[in-house]
């Protein structure tokens, strides 16, 4: 018993003859294919593939979550308290924080001697960002340099997140050191 | 250099027989028999008869021996009884065999040593345009029969099938 | 005789080469000519880094087949638990040997004649000539059907020895198919052969140096239109690729008959099938386009049909041979290559209906009519 689907085509007798159909199946896919080629040949590209580390495509989302960036204050020192927030909300045990104390900076007296991101571990989930109490950490768009063919390539070091992308949030005043000692014991 | 050939290729023949003889598993003894016919179709092409060697090849191991082989694949071979390495059905066989390698010798013995047959001279080819011509002039009729056989077969294989279908 | 075979071992290689040599090339024309048409990018990754230079030579991913061949040689090599090791392991030598076989009754070139390519080789040739063909058989198409039956044992015989269901199927659909496609492949073939009135494919290639109607070359394709479709479509099925490909469709049947195979076995397989393009190509070519002719060429230069002559020295004439015949196998194979990728898969009995109940009447009602004309006009 053969079922009737209710969407069965209705097939002349053109289809019937199934080849005609064939060839003209081969007409268009062959028509893509020559066009294509057409652009290769002269040097444009025939696809929308971009060659992903060489080309870095231009139309990321500005939503889009990328390489981590660590803000700096404005005399170019890590803005990052080192509270440890974003190494415990990390799903993926991703950051790794080591903190030093300068008790004559009063009001940043801890700060990271080494912040570290693996992003062979990473999931892009921006958790570290929305976590940040200083917004010191940040995701932007890029996602320059990523592939490798190490591992160890793929830890971050505090000194590339600073530096890949030089952030400063200016709204946020930071006062000379000095200064805040003034004003903490007048 | 021919006799060469011919000698190593019969004495493979012999030795894929025996082994499809010797073989309990049915697909290893079907692989024999595809071998023999190889070496067959080899000994037809060293003595120049190209058109036969090619038909031993289409005919028994393009098509029978696939077909098989097909049944073999379809069927459980891990039986036990495929593992039975003697029945007493031997004995009467190897006797068989005896009498025929016996009747082979004396007829060996007694063939005059000269006068090969004519037109049967290796390397000489016989063509295929000279085959179609005498199969077509002398054996037509026999050919004819054949296809009575294959009628046969087809009433068979339809029977076969309303069986299937009714039970 | 020591230059027979000095000749014939040349050829020889070059069969052998050709056909690894194109396979290896349809392996990257696969890839880069799908993607091209699903306007991708295609495999381009592959290099071979010049020595002691940063230069990294791509070749437009060339390299991917060498590339693959490595990774084949080097894999592990694992075998199922199976019940019969012997037939597990000759099951793809057995289906990739004859196929190989079947190149040595096409021919690649005209007649070569060795001692007028340079004078140099004079003195040890003189004035032999020899047609290029590895094996100038009087029963060139029987050959090529015969070899293609034994190759059906192959992929039989690797389902039924995988112990594995996937593989069971998978063989067992290849069979039915490739027995079911190999008649009306035949009867097409007969069509053609009682219309060149020979089995030799040297002597149809010659047949097919002629002109029709004064300018159009008589290549089969013009001759027996009907037979060059028939037999596109059965050689399709032959060689299990889309839209015939159930044997082994991923879907269903994860890799059919060779699911269990691995490294370099695996390999013969793959390699088996793009040998195949190659040998169907030059089936196609020899049998419809007109072989290693090119219009108006003749053993002695162009003869165009206005009048015109254009006389050519022997090696000129043996390169433009050989070099028309690779050309056009290398166009059928990427006709194939596009079918390939055009086409969606036939259900089961989509497929068997196609076969005996369209194919095999149209291949002989063919025959029926290429006879009827053939005994009238002889």
């Amino acid at each position: 018993m053969k079922k009737d689907y209710w969407n069965k085509p209705e097939m002349g007798l053109w289809e019937r003859l199934y080849i005609f159909e064939v060839v003209r199946g081969l007409c268009i896919t062959g028509g893509v294919f020559f066009g294509n080629m057409w652009k290769w040949l002269t040097f444009r590209k025939g696809a929308l593939t971009a060659y992903y580390p060489e080309e870095i495509r231009s139309d990321y989302s500005p939503n889009n979550r990328g390489r981590h960036v660590l803000t700096r204050r404005e005399n170019g020192e890590v803005q990052c308290v080192s509270c440890n927030m974003c190494a415990t909300v990390c799903p993926a045990y991703a950051i790794e924080i080591l903190s030093t104390a300068n008790f004559d900076d009063h009001f940043h007296p801890k700060a990271p001697e080494r912040f570290e991101i693996d992003y062979s571990r990473c999931i892009f989930c921006g958790f570290c960002v929305e976590a940040c109490p200083e917004d010191a950490i940040r995701m932007v768009k890029e996602v320059p340099d990523f592939p490798t063919y190490d591992r160890n390539n793929l830890w971050a070091t505090q000194d590339l997140l600073m530096n890949w992308r030089p952030t400063c949030n200016p709204a946020k005043i930071y006062p000379a050191a000095q200064k805040a000692l003034e004003e903490v014991h007048p | 250099m021919t006799g060469v050939f011919i000698s190593f290729f019969a004495l493979l023949a012999v030795a894929f027989a025996a082994m499809v003889m010797w073989l309990r598993q049915p697909m290893r003894a079907a692989l024999a028999l595809v071998g023999h016919m190889v070496s067959l179709a080899a000994i037809y092409a060293c003595l120049g008869a190209h058109v036969v060697a090619v038909f031993q090849v289409l005919i028994y191991v393009g098509a029978v021996m696939v077909f098989m082989v097909y049944t073999i694949m379809l069927l459980d071979d891990r039986d036990a009884s495929c593992q039975q390495p003697w029945s007493m059905l031997a004995i009467p066989a190897i006797l068989v065999a005896v009498l025929v390698a016996a009747a082979l010798w004396m007829l060996v013995g007694k063939q005059p040593a000269a006068a090969p047959v004519a037109g049967a001279v290796a390397g000489d080819i016989y063509t295929f345009s000279a085959f179609s011509l005498a199969f077509m002039k002398h054996y037509w009729f026999h050919f004819e029969l054949a296809t009575v056989l294959l009628l046969i077969g087809v009433i068979a294989a339809w029977t076969a099938i309303r069986e299937g279908r009714n039970g | 005789m020591i230059q027979d075979l000095v000749v014939y071992l040349a050829y020889m290689g070059y069969a052998i080469g050709f056909m690894l040599g194109i396979a290896t090339l349809f392996t990257w024309v696969e890839r880069k000519q799908s993607a091209i048409m699903a306007d991708r990018i295609g495999a381009n990754r592959c290099y071979i880094r010049i020595p002691f230079t940063n230069v990294k030579l791509v070749a437009w991913g060339l390299f991917h087949g060498i590339a693959d061949g490595a990774k084949m040689l080097l894999k592990e090599n694992f075998t199922p638990l199976t019940y019969d090791r012997f037939c597990f392991n000759l099951a793809p030598f057995l289906a990739a040997a004859p196929v190989l076989l079947v190149f040595s009754v096409i021919p690649f070139g005209g007649t070569l004649t060795p001692g007028q390519l340079l004078p140099q080789l004079h003195d040890f040739f003189g004035d032999r000539s020899y047609a290029m063909q590895v094996a100038s058989l009087d029963a060139g198409i029987l050959v090529v059907l015969s070899f293609s039956g034994i190759g059906i044992l192959g992929t039989m015989l690797a389902g039924w020895s995988s112990n594995n269901k996937f593989s069971m199927l998978g063989a067992a659909r290849a069979a039915s198919q490739m027995i079911s496609y190999e008649v009306s492949m035949g009867l097409a073939l007969i069509s053609l052969v009682v219309t060149y009135g020979t089995l030799d494919l040297n002597t149809m290639v010659q047949w097919q140096s002629g002109l029709l109607f004064g300018a159009l070359p008589a290549w089969g394709i013009f001759t027996q239109p009907l037979a060059f479709i028939l037999f596109l479509t059965a050689a399709i099925a032959e060689n299990k690729r889309v839209p015939f490909d159930l044997p082994e469709c991923e879907s269903e049947l994860v890799a059919g008959y060779f699911t269990e195979y691995s490294a370099m076995k695996m390999g013969l397989f793959m390699l088996s099938e793009f040998i195949e393009i190659v040998v169907v190509s030059a089936l196609l070519v020899t049998m419809f386009l007109g072989g290693y002719n090119l219009p108006y060429l003749t053993d002695s230069g162009f003869i165009f049909p206005a009048g015109a002559t254009w006389a050519l020295p022997h090696l000129a004439v043996v390169l433009l041979q050989v070099g028309t015949f690779l050309v056009k196998v290398v166009l059928a194979g990427c006709f194939q290559i596009l079918i390939r990728w055009s086409l969606p898969r036939f259900r089961y009995d989509q497929l068997m209906n196609f076969g005996w109940k369209f194919l095999m009447p149209l291949a002989a009602l063919n025959l029926v009519v290429t006879a009827c004309v053939r005994w009238w006009t002889i």
